[in-house]
C-alpha cells in the first residue's frame, strides 16, 4: 500500500514539473507579435478608460498617448492589423475576462472586407498573448478553414502553440523571455506621404446593403457582447474612400446603432480638417475587381501619417469627450505612472525628427501641437508645392519665407512671427534669441550655432529649431539643403 | 489513422484506461475492439472488410487443416491452398503493378496494340506484415506445433493487433499469441518502461529520422547538380534515416504494447555493430528474416529438389563447397522474396534483395581468399581496429544496397552512383554548401549531438549489462526525471512535426 | 531404440557434417557449441538425421528444437 501511495505521488509530481516545463517552453517558444500587443495591456488594464479596436487603421491612426498627454484620456489600441470582426469579437472575449473599460470604440473599416483576409497568424494574434482556456479553445474551433485566407487553417497551432513555433529555437532573443513593454502602445507612425488621389464621394446613409455576411454577423455579435457587459460600445468608420457597395455595407451600422441604442460615427462624412495632400502615408492603394471580395472589388483605401493621425486622434478626442462621461486623469496620483509613458512617446517623437533625413518628411512631422518652430531660411530656396502645402499645415506661408527667419508659437493655429534678417540684427521671440552676425541661437542660456556642424561649411539652405511648448526642453535641432 | 496522428493516441489512451477497467478475462475484447476501430478508421470499410476477409480466411483454413491432421495429402493440399490465397492477395495488392510492367515489356515484343491495364490500387494497412503473420500461423498449424484457435474473435484480435498493423513486428503464434490474449495485469514498472520507450521512438523519428529526410531528398531528387560527395553523404545518412525511423516506429509500437503489459519479439538488435553483412540481417528487422529462414528458406533447403542439388553437387565439387550450393542458391531466392516483399520494382529486388544475397554468398565463397589475404598482409582480426574496419565495411555495404532502395528506380540508383564516382568534391565539407540544402548549421548541430545520444544509449547496455530503461530507473531521482523530462522537451522544441512537416510519410508504414 | 543408441549414431551424423571426429554431443548440447552449426547448417544436420535413422522430421520441430535432448526425444518417438 505504501509503495503505491508513493507511485503516485511520485507521478503526480513528474507530470507537474512536467507539466509546467512544457508551458514554460512553450512561452518562450512562442512568436511574441500577440504578447507584443497584449502584455502592456494587461499590465495596465484596470487603468484604461477606453479601448480602440479593429484593424490597422487604428493602430496606424489612433495615438493613445496622444489622448493621454492632450487631453487626459487612458486608453489603449486591442486592435489587430487585417484583421475581421471575427477576431475582433474574441479579442474583446478575452479582453473582457480581464478589464471592462468604460467605452468600447470599434473602428468598422473591413467590414466590407470578405473573411477570407484572415489568416493563421492573425487568429494566432488574438489569442497567443492569453493563457490556454475554455475562451481560447472555443475561439480557436470558432474559426475554419474556408474563412482563412489559402484555406489552410490548423486550430491545433492556436491551441498548442509550441506545435506551431517549436523551430523558433533558432531565432530566440531577450524579448522571447520577458514580459514585453510596447511603449507605443500598439501605435505605428508612419513618416511618409502618399500622393495618390481618392474621391471621397458618399452615397444616401439611408440605402443600405440587403447582405447578411459573416462579418456583419461578427460585428452584431460584439455588439451584443458590449451590450451584455455593460460596457458603453462607440462605432467609428476612420475616413476612407469606399466604393459605392462597401458603403451599403457601412450604411447598416446605422442600422444595428440604432437597433441597440450606440453611436455610429462615420468619419468620411466630414474630412475638412484633413489635408489629403499631407496627411496619408505610402501606405495607400487604388481599388480593382476581386472575384473573391464580398462586393467583387477590391476597396480603395489610405492611411493617415504622422500629421494626419494627431488631427484624427485629436478630433476623436473631442468627439468622445462631448458624447461619453470619461475623465481626465491628470494629476490623479494613481495615474502617475502614465508620465514615465508618455515621456517614452515624446522620445520616440524627438528621435524620429532627429533621424528624419527627408525634408518633406521632416516638414510632416513637425504638425504637432506641442512644437514650437524656429526657422531660418537661406534667401534663395526654391520649395516644391507640396512643400508649400506641408508648410501652409503647420501655418508658415511659404512665400513668406523667402526673406528670411519665422519664429514660430504654435502650429495648431496660434501666432506666427517672420523675421527679416537683412533688418533687424538680434530677433528674441519668448525664450528664443537669434543673433544675425554671430548667427547664434540662444535659448535656456544654452548658446547653439546655426550651421556649424561636422564637415560644413556653408550655411544649410534651411534649418529647424523646436522646442516643446510645455516643457520647454530642446526637442530638435535640424538642417537641410535643398 | 496512422502512427502519425492524434487519433491514433487518442485511440490508445482510452483503450489503455479501458484495459485496466475491465476484468482480466476480458481484457482481450478491448484489443479486439481497438484493433477493430483502428482497422476500419485507417482503411475505410472496403479495405477493413478485406482485411477481415483475409483473416477468417486463415482462421477457417486453420480449422480446416486440423481436422484432416489424419489425410496427409488433403492437409497439404488444404495447407497451400490457404497460404496459397493469402499470397495472391498479397501479390495483387503489393506487387500486381510489377507484373503488369513486366508482361507488357514481354508483349511489346510481340504485339503491337494489346497491353494489360495496371489499377493504381489502395492495400489495406499493414498488409504486408499481417499476411506474413497469418501464413505464419497457417503453417504452424499444418506442421502441428501449435493448438488451433476457436474463438475467431479472439483470433482476430491477435492478427489485427492494431500496434502490429502499423509496421510489424511479424509475429509468431508461439510467442505472441498468449502475449497478447491474455489480459495481463496492471505493472507500474512496465507501464513507465513503455511510455519512456514510446518517447524514445517518437525522439528517434521525430529529431533524427525527419531531419535527416529534408537533406536526403533535397540530393535525390535532384543528383545532378547534388553530385560527388553530396549523394555519399546522402545515401549514408538513409541508412540512418530508415534505421530511425523504422526502429522509432517499432519502439512505439512496443512501448504502447508494453503499456498493455505486452511483450513482442524485438526487430532491431543495435545493427550497426554487426561485423558481416550476414549478422546485419540477423539484426535488422529481425522478424522479417525469422519468418523468412523458417517458412521460405528452411522448407527449400529441406525440400526434395534440394536435396537432389545438394548431393549432385558435393559429387561433382567436393564435399565442403557441395553443401554449400544448394544453400546459395535457397539463399538467392530468400533474397529475392525479400526484396520483392519490399516492393514491385526492380531497385527493391536488387537493392534489399539480390545484391544483399549476392554479397553474403560471395563473402562466404571468398572466405579462403580473405583469409590468406590477411595472412599475406599479416591483418589480426582480434584486434578492435579490424572489428572497426568490420563495422565499418557492414555499413557501407548495406548503405550501397540500400540507396537503391530510395532511389527513383534501379537506373537512376546506378545513374546516381556514376555521378557520384564522376565528381569527387571534398571541398563541400568546407564551404558551407551542406547547409544549402535545406538543413542549417543549427540542425546540423541536432544532428550530431541526437545521434551521438543515440551511439551513447546503444552502448550502455554494452557495458552495463543491463537495458537502458533498467540502468536508468536504477539513477538517482533527480538524473531520471532530468532525463525523461529533458526528453520530452527535446521532441517538442527540436522534433520536426506540425506543420510544414508531414511525419505521416513514414516509410515501412506503406508495407 | 534406446538413448545411449540414439547418440551413438547421432554422433557419427555429427561428426560426418561438420567433419570434425571429436565431436561429442549430450542433452545440452545448442548450436552456440559447435563451430559450423549454423542457421545454414542446420538443415544439412537435419537431413543427414533423418537419412541415418530413416525418419522424418516436420518443418515445425525443425525449426523449435532447443537443443539436441529435444532432438532425441523426436528421434525416439519417430522410431518406435
Amino acid at each position: 500500500m505504501k509503495l503505491k501511495v508513493k507511485r503516485v505521488i511520485s507521478s503526480v509530481t513528474f507530470l507537474c514539473i512536467l507539466f509546467c516545463s512544457v508551458q514554460r517552453v512553450s512561452y518562450v517558444m512562442k512568436n511574441k507579435s500577440s504578447d507584443t500587443i497584449y502584455d502592456t495591456y494587461l499590465e495596465i488594464c484596470d487603468d484604461i478608460d477606453v479601448e480602440f479596436l479593429g484593424a490597422s487603421r487604428v493602430i496606424w491612426q489612433i495615438y493613445p498617448l496622444n489622448l493621454w498627454d492632450d487631453y487626459g484620456i487612458a486608453s489603449y489600441n486591442t486592435a489587430i492589423s487585417g484583421s475581421r470582426p471575427q477576431c475582433w469579437y474574441w479579442i474583446m472575449r478575452e479582453t473582457l475576462k480581464y478589464h471592462k473599460p468604460k467605452l468600447l470604440v470599434i473602428d468598422v473599416s473591413l467590414l466590407s472586407r470578405n473573411e477570407q483576409g484572415n489568416n493563421e497568424a492573425q487568429v494566432n494574434q488574438v489569442f497567443d498573448a492569453f493563457p490556454l482556456d475554455y475562451t481560447k479553445i472555443q475561439g480557436a474551433l470558432d474559426f475554419n478553414a474556408e474563412n482563412i485566407a489559402d484555406h489552410i487553417y490548423n486550430p491545433e497551432n492556436v491551441i498548442f502553440n509550441i506545435r506551431k513555433y517549436h523551430n523558433r529555437w533558432t531565432d530566440l532573443n531577450e524579448n522571447d523571455f520577458k514580459k514585453i513593454k510596447n511603449r507605443m502602445f500598439n501605435t505605428v507612425r508612419p513618416q511618409d506621404i502618399g500622393t495618390m488621389e481618392f474621391d471621397f464621394g458618399m452615397i444616401d446613409r439611408n440605402i443600405v446593403t440587403d447582405r447578411y455576411t459573416i462579418s456583419m454577423y461578427y460585428l452584431e455579435e460584439c455588439v451584443k457582447l458590449a451590450k451584455g457587459n455593460n460596457v458603453e460600445l462607440l462605432l467609428i468608420q476612420t475616413p476612407n474612400p469606399h466604393l459605392e457597395e462597401s458603403q451599403k455595407i457601412y450604411n447598416w451600422c446605422y442600422v444595428i446603432a440604432e437597433q441597440y441604442g450606440i453611436k455610429y460615427w462615420n468619419m468620411s462624412e466630414d474630412i475638412s480638417y484633413l489635408n489629403l495632400k499631407t496627411d496619408k502615408s505610402t501606405n495607400e492603394y487604388a481599388g480593382g475587381p476581386n472575384e473573391f471580395s464580398e462586393c467583387g472589388v477590391n476597396e480603395a483605401g489610405i492611411h493617415l501619417n504622422v500629421s494626419g493621425a494627431n488631427k484624427l486622434t485629436s478630433r476623436l478626442a473631442k468627439y468622445i469627450i462631448e458624447n461619453y462621461d470619461i475623465e481626465d486623469h491628470r494629476g490623479d496620483p494613481r495615474y502617475d505612472y502614465w508620465g514615465e509613458y508618455l515621456n517614452e512617446w515624446n522620445m520616440v517623437k524627438f528621435e524620429e525628427l532627429e533621424n528624419q533625413s527627408v525634408l518633406d518628411n521632416y516638414l510632416m512631422l513637425l504638425a504637432d501641437n506641442h512644437y514650437n518652430i524656429f526657422v531660418r531660411v537661406n534667401t534663395d530656396i526654391e520649395l516644391t508645392s507640396l512643400q508649400k502645402e506641408l508648410l501652409g499645415d503647420i501655418g508658415i506661408v511659404s512665400e513668406r519665407l523667402a526673406a528670411g527667419t519665422v519664429i514660430f508659437e504654435n502650429s495648431m493655429g496660434k501666432e506666427i512671427e517672420y523675421y527679416d534678417v537683412t533688418k533687424q540684427k538680434i530677433l528674441s521671440h519668448g525664450d528664443l534669441a537669434y543673433d544675425n552676425e554671430t548667427e547664434y541661437i540662444y535659448y535656456q542660456d544654452q548658446a547653439y550655432k546655426l550651421g556649424v556642424r561636422e564637415g560644413q561649411e556653408l550655411l544649410p539652405d534651411i534649418e529647424f529649431f523646436i522646442t516643446h511648448d510645455e516643457d520647454k526642453s530642446l526637442v530638435n535641432y535640424s538642417f537641410f539643403n535643398m | 489513422m496512422s502512427i502519425s496522428d492524434w487519433g491514433f493516441y487518442i485511440l490508445v489512451t482510452f483503450a489503455v484506461i479501458l484495459y485496466y477497467i475491465v476484468p482480466i478475462k476480458f481484457r482481450w475484447i478491448v484489443i479486439f475492439i481497438a484493433s477493430f476501430v483502428f482497422v476500419i478508421n485507417a482503411n475505410g470499410y472496403k479495405l477493413a472488410i478485406i482485411t477481415m476477409g483475409i483473416v477468417l480466411w486463415a482462421y477457417l483454413w486453420a480449422l480446416v487443416i486440423r481436422k484432416m491432421h489424419n489425410k496427409r495429402v488433403m492437409k497439404k493440399i488444404a495447407c497451400c491452398g490457404a497460404v496459397g490465397g493469402i499470397v495472391a492477395t498479397l501479390f495483387f495488392f503489393k506487387e500486381q503493378i510489377f507484373f503488369v510492367n513486366i508482361g507488357n515489356s514481354i508483349l511489346a515484343h510481340v504485339v503491337d496494340d494489346f497491353r494489360l491495364k495496371s489499377y493504381e490500387i489502395i492495400s489495406p494497412l499493414g498488409i504486408s506484415y499481417f499476411s506474413l503473420t497469418l501464413i505464419s500461423y497457417i503453417c504452424e498449424v499444418y506442421w502441428e506445433t501449435v493448438t488451433v484457435e476457436k474463438n475467431p474473435l479472439k483470433f482476430m484480435a491477435y492478427s489485427i493487433y492494431f500496434p502490429a498493423m502499423t509496421s510489424g513486428p511479424i509475429l509468431k503464434y508461439n510467442d505472441s499469441y498468449k502475449e497478447i490474449t491474455n489480459g495481463k495485469k496492471f505493472d507500474y514498472v512496465k507501464f513507465c518502461y513503455g511510455l519512456q520507450r514510446i518517447f524514445w521512438g517518437f525522439f528517434k523519428k521525430l529529431v533524427i529520422s525527419e531531419r535527416l529526410s529534408i537533406y536526403v531528398s533535397a540530393v535525390y531528387s535532384n543528383y545532378i547538380e547534388y553530385n560527388g560527395l553530396y549523394i555519399l553523404i546522402a545515401s549514408m545518412a538513409f541508412t540512418l534515416q530508415l534505421y530511425t525511423d523504422f526502429s522509432g516506429c517499432i519502439d512505439i509500437i512496443m512501448g504502447i504494447s508494453e503499456l498493455f503489459g505486452i511483450n513482442l519479439p524485438e526487430n532491431f538488435d543495435k545493427p550497426f555493430l554487426a561485423k558481416t553483412l550476414s549478422e546485419f540481417w540477423r539484426r535488422w528487422h529481425i522478424t522479417l528474416g525469422v519468418w523468412l529462414k523458417e517458412y521460405i528458406l528452411y522448407p527449400v533447403l529441406k525440400s526434395e529438389p534440394f536435396q537432389w542439388i545438394g548431393s549432385w553437387s558435393k559429387d561433382k565439387f567436393g564435399k565442403k563447397t557441395g553443401k554449400k550450393i544448394p544453400v546459395w542458391i535457397a539463399l538467392m531466392i530468400s533474397w529475392f522474396m525479400i526484396g520483392l516483399w519490399h516492393g514491385g520494382a526492380y531497385k527493391y529486388i536488387f537493392g534489399v534483395g539480390i545484391y544483399m544475397g549476392m554479397i553474403i554468398i560471395m563473402s562466404e565463397a571468398l572466405e579462403p581468399v580473405f583469409k590468406s589475404i590477411k595472412k599475406i598482409l599479416g591483418i589480426n582480426d582480434q584486434v578492435f581496429s579490424w572489428r572497426l574496419f568490420q563495422i565499418i565495411r557492414t555499413y557501407c555495404l548495406f548503405t550501397f544496397g540500400l540507396s537503391f532502395f530510395r532511389a527513383e528506380s534501379l537506373s537512376a540508383g546506378f545513374d546516381m552512383w556514376k555521378n557520384m564516382l564522376g565528381n569527387i568534391n571534398p571541398w563541400i565539407f568546407f564551404d558551407s554548401s551542406l547547409e544549402t540544402l535545406g538543413l542549417s548549421v543549427h540542425d546540423f548541430r541536432i544532428l550530431n549531438i541526437s545521434i551521438f545520444v543515440m551511439a551513447v544509449i546503444g552502448l550502455i547496455p554494452i557495458k552495463t549489462g543491463k537495458s537502458v530503461r533498467v540502468w536508468i530507473s536504477e539513477q538517482n531521482l533527480f538524473f531520471r526525471w532530468f532525463v525523461w523530462i529533458s526528453l520530452i522537451i527535446s521532441i517538442l522544441v527540436f522534433g520536426l512535426y506540425g506543420t510544414g512537416y508531414d511525419a505521416s510519410k513514414f516509410i515501412y508504414g506503406n508495407f | 531404440m534406446a538413448r545411449e543408441e540414439v547418440y551413438n549414431k547421432l554422433n557419427e551424423v555429427f561428426c560426418d557434417v561438420f567433419d570434425d571426429d571429436s565431436i561429442k554431443v549430450n542433452d545440452d548440447t545448442t548450436a552456440n557449441d559447435i563451430e559450423d552449426w549454423d542457421s545454414l547448417e542446420h538443415i544439412n544436420l537435419i537431413v543427414a538425421v533423418e537419412k541415418k535413422f530413416g525418419i522424418k522430421f516436420n518443418m515445425g520441430e525443425v525449426n523449435n528444437f532447443k537443443n539436441v535432448g529435444e532432438m532425441v526425444d523426436t528421434i525416439i518417438k519417430r522410431v518406435n
